[in-house]
């Protein structure tokens, strides 16, 4: 199962910092996080959940790439709320 | 009609004890706006590019901007430019707080700081009266203690003073103002010691002038709407600061860690941004006119006090081996209070540590060595034991111990908490920067991490120039305005164009705004060419250029710099040696200048 952690006010929401999720793809893992956690997907639908900063491995994606990104068992997926600051 | 601008500039010469005002060039004033802009355009016609910056022939110009004091989101910030005891480049430094603000209410654009006084003062600017006075009272007080001593009071009086790191000249000494806001990179306090000049105080009373105020009290209010429909700025910031950048350059393999021999730290849940909110944030504040309230106050069983930011986390946190938080806030704490620069302070350490480990100094500086933080930073200030030697920063020190490769460090200034490997325009913008290893003259950590506002890839290579470009020109435009980096976050620079020319009354466009900063820019980079700096200095320390990531995202990364550096020239304008060609200075109005 692929490794979800969650950063900044997302662990709030999420009541973690992380866990595990068997999806194939990185939509199903949100869908899932929208389903099993109800404050971290009241926060998804809302203004910012649609600027979300996701890695695979290390690796941000590309939002305009889509969500159909395939997951492999040991994949870490590491999701952040819109964040800056230097 | 022209308004927005302080009208005056105060001119102090420290040797003669003599004061002069004088209106401000208002052809220069368009030209380069204020801030760094102005700094840098005055810098070029009062001090020669090869004086030493710790003589009295060097001098510090204190500027804001046409901006500064309307009461636009951030409009509190402040510059100083002079030449760096540390790098031997140009260098402008700005902060935020309340000391810019009241010292445009004192009715100047800028202050002129020449000579040096023979024995120590400090200077008092209230409202149509300047005094010089005698500081051998104050000498060798900390930045908290003189700056109580002085009558900080946060809306009426502010207090600029340099510690004890700028009175022994350390070459890394920041400027002080409001306790704990730092003037911080690249050895300003120690000019200031140079001068003998301890304080500055301003005490105004001036409001400033805005041409249009309707037009600009409608974009007060618009601008209020956009901050806070950002996320960045009316959530990420104010509930997590900067320090909850932390994660994710450690998540992607660009967290400087050890001194650059890894890019990711194995503690970094200790020292994190959110570990920070909950166990020692005790609230968020804010600069002057600021919503977003980014500010830290932190606590533990020892201090109080303001950060520590991003950066300062990272220096000594990272880049130190250190996961101890407690002694990351209070070496943050010593440093504020001592005037030191926490980047290059804790990078400085870290080089230390390194060379130790490896055998080529005697010392027990080793990575994780919370303990010795502190008293490191003591030593350094005070110029005591080997912190006599790491005062002067990095590369000095690393070049003494006949290893200069080790220092961390991009024209002798300490890079900041990303490594170039796993961010390429980083490198390139590192490696140009014209004070040196910053992520304050142009950051690509939105382009090439978070997806700002659009994700390019880290790794790649050609065609990073032109985004480098951009990002530097706008930060010398924002510097120039003086605004804070973070309101551009909600706020875009067509915007803060429209807002120039409410106050100024004239027209600027975006396009003109970012030529300012080009303009900027290509003047800084004159500056450096006569000062004797030229492109054999826009490089990256060895390890970054040689050495590939060991472990994690980045593996089996180097920096790609020189493809990058020649399309840089290229896009710039400028010919292969770097030098900016006649007609790019001519589109630019500079080539007068170099005639």
């Amino acid at each position: 199962m692929a490794v979800i952690k969650f950063f900044a006010n997302l662990r709030r929401l999420a009541g973690r910092k992380e866990m595990q999720l068997p999806a194939e793809n990185l939509r199903q893992v949100l869908e899932r996080l929208e389903s099993e956690l109800p404050a971290l997907g009241a926060y998804l639908h809302g203004n910012a959940g649609g600027r979300l900063i996701i890695t695979l491995n290390g690796h941000p994606l590309d939002p305009a790439a889509g969500l159909d990104i395939p997951l492999a068992e040991t994949d870490q997926v590491a999701i952040f709320p819109p964040i800056a600051g230097g | 009609m022209m308004s927005g601008w302080a009208q005056n500039i105060l001119d102090i010469d420290l040797t003669s004890r003599t004061v002069k005002t004088y209106p401000l060039d208002m052809e220069m004033a368009r030209q380069f706006v204020g801030g760094r802009g102005l700094g840098a355009r005055l810098l070029w016609d009062l001090v020669d590019p090869q004086v030493d910056p710790l003589s009295a022939e060097n001098v510090l110009i204190f500027t804001n901007g046409p901006l500064t004091a309307t009461g636009y989101q951030t409009s509190n910030r402040f510059s100083v430019t002079t030449k760096s005891p540390l790098t031997g480049t140009i260098l402008d430094a700005n902060s935020g707080g309340f000391w810019g603000t009241q010292f445009r209410r004192t009715g100047h654009i800028a202050l002129i700081v020449r000579g040096r006084a023979e024995s120590p003062v400090w200077i008092e600017i209230l409202q149509d009266q300047v005094a010089i006075h005698d500081a051998a009272h104050l000498w060798g007080m900390r930045v908290l203690e003189l700056t109580r001593a002085l009558g900080q009071d946060k809306h009426r009086r502010n207090v600029l003073t340099i510690g004890p790191a700028g009175e022994s000249l350390s070459r890394i000494a920041a400027i002080m103002n409001d306790g704990e806001r730092a003037l911080a990179r690249g050895g300003p306090g120690a000019v200031m010691g140079a001068k003998n000049l301890k304080a500055i105080v301003v005490e105004g009373k001036e409001r400033p002038e805005i041409v249009d105020r309707e037009r600009f009290k409608f974009m007060l209010y618009e601008a209020r709407k956009l901050l806070a429909a950002s996320p960045l700025t009316s959530q990420a910031l104010p509930e997590f600061g900067t320090a909850v950048m932390l994660n994710i350059v450690n998540n992607i393999g660009a967290l400087p860690t050890r001194n650059n021999q890894q890019t990711q730290f194995e503690h970094i849940e200790a020292i994190c941004g959110e570990t920070l909110a909950e166990n020692h944030l005790v609230r968020n504040t804010a600069c002057w006119a600021c919503p977003i309230a980014c500010t830290r106050i932190s606590r533990t069983d020892k201090i109080e006090g303001e950060g520590p930011e991003f950066e300062s986390t990272w220096a000594f946190g990272a880049q130190c081996g250190v996961s101890d938080l407690d002694a990351i806030i209070e070496a943050n704490y010593v440093c504020n209070d001592l005037g030191l620069d926490t980047i290059s302070a804790g990078v400085t350490i870290a080089c230390a540590m390194e060379l130790s480990e490896k055998g080529y100094l005697d010392s027990d500086l080793r990575f994780g060595r919370a303990d010795l933080l502190a008293p490191t930073l003591e030593q350094m200030a005070y110029r005591h034991g080997l912190g006599a030697e790491l005062s002067d920063g990095s590369l000095r020190f690393a070049t003494q111990y006949g290893h200069p490769e080790l220092s961390m460090s991009v024209k002798g200034l300490e890079m900041p908490a990303y490594d170039a490997r796993g961010m390429q325009g980083q490198g390139l913008l590192f490696a140009t920067s014209n004070r040196g290893g910053c992520h304050m003259r142009g950051n690509m950590l939105g382009l090439e991490v978070l997806g700002l506002p659009k994700l390019i890839d880290r790794f790649q290579v050609q065609g990073k120039s032109s985004y480098v470009i951009l990002h530097q020109n706008s930060s010398a435009a924002i510097d120039s305005l003086v605004l804070c980096k973070f309101t551009n976050m909600g706020v875009s620079e067509e915007y803060f164009a429209r807002v120039l020319s409410a106050v100024t009354g004239i027209p600027y466009a975006t396009g003109e705004l970012i030529q300012v900063g080009e303009r900027v820019w290509n003047l800084e980079r004159l500056y450096n060419l006569r000062a004797g700096i030229t492109h054999q200095q826009d490089t990256l320390p060895p390890r970054l250029l040689n050495e590939p990531v060991a472990s994690g995202p980045s593996q089996g990364w180097v920096s790609h710099l020189e493809p990058m550096l020649k399309e840089y020239y290229r896009t710039r304008g400028w010919d292969e040696r770097g030098v900016p060609k006649p007609q790019k200075l001519q589109s630019l109005g500079l080539a007068h200048l170099t005639d």
